[in-house]
């Protein structure tokens, strides 16, 4: 199945930015994802959710100290639907740029 | 998936990849060890050299229970795993360092006549203390220029 290069699932601020995050990293742990998007734990859940059920995020819990501790991945196919929306982004930036500079040069 | 363009102003693309950016940064930026991570390790390491040329076995165990402290503590500090394998360069230094563990045992145990057990012993503990702080001084540096590629794309 070809996979769609502008995701819809991806593109929400805060769910791209947890793609973001979790691109350049094997796992982070929930509490971090947290801290750096500046979010309550609820709305962090709902969208690693939702990013779970497209497949694109896989979370694993673990015992340490004591302590339920909750890290979160990409997996391949997230991996692969967010380099292809990035891809997508700077395209469109790239058209976006050219139509603008055709505008100011009179061509419409 | 038509329409999309029409909903994307630019300023909101260009927005949408500075977030992106931003946020590989952080998680790049959380996942450097801090400057004393290396130091200890290289510490760790010559002190395990040295009580091998003093002969003093005995205390490998409790300096192997040191690094996988260190190591666990470091982990779960930062709560994040970097996607990333070492460079070539520096997993051709990992790997010439275990033959240079024991080539050092060896070397400082035949000086150990000429030099003491305790100078013998100190001497090879610094020199991989050294071997093994320059390479995560070298680490450091490659996953800092990682996190300035990242900004400056």
């Amino acid at each position: 199945m070809k996979m769609p290069l502008f995701d819809t699932v991806i593109h929400a601020p805060n769910r791209l930015q947890i793609c973001a995050f979790l691109s350049p990293l094997e796992e982070a742990e929930f509490q971090v994802l947290r801290e750096e998007l500046a979010v309550s734990d609820s709305v962090l859940s709902k969208h690693i959710k939702q990013l779970e059920e497209a497949g694109y995020v896989r979370q694993r819990k673990s015992k340490v100290n004591g302590r339920q501790r909750t890290f979160a991945c990409l997996t391949e196919k997230g991996r692969k639907a967010f380099e292809n929306h990035v891809e997508e982004l700077k395209r469109l930036l790239v058209s976006d740029k050219k139509a603008q500079k055709l505008t100011n040069t009179g061509w419409r | 998936m038509t329409g999309h363009k029409d909903r994307n102003e630019p300023g909101d693309v260009q927005g949408a990849l500075d977030s992106i950016q931003e946020m590989k940064r952080a998680a790049l930026w959380r996942a450097m060890p801090p400057r004393w991570f290396g130091a200890i390790i290289a510490l760790i390491a010559g002190a395990l050299v040295a009580l091998s040329v003093a002969g003093l076995r005995e205390y490998h165990v409790y300096i192997i229970i040191l690094m996988a402290l260190v190591l666990l503590y470091q982990s779960q500090k930062t709560g994040v795993s970097v996607r990333q394998f070492p460079s070539k360069l520096t997993a051709i230094a990992l790997i010439i360092l275990i033959p240079l563990f024991f080539l050092l045992i060896v070397v400082a145990q035949t000086l150990s006549d000429r030099l003491g057990y305790v100078w013998a012993s100190l001497s090879a503990g610094v020199v991989l203390a050294i071997a093994v702080y320059t390479l995560s001084v070298f680490e450091r540096r490659r996953h800092l220029t990682r996190v300035g590629a990242e900004k400056g794309e």
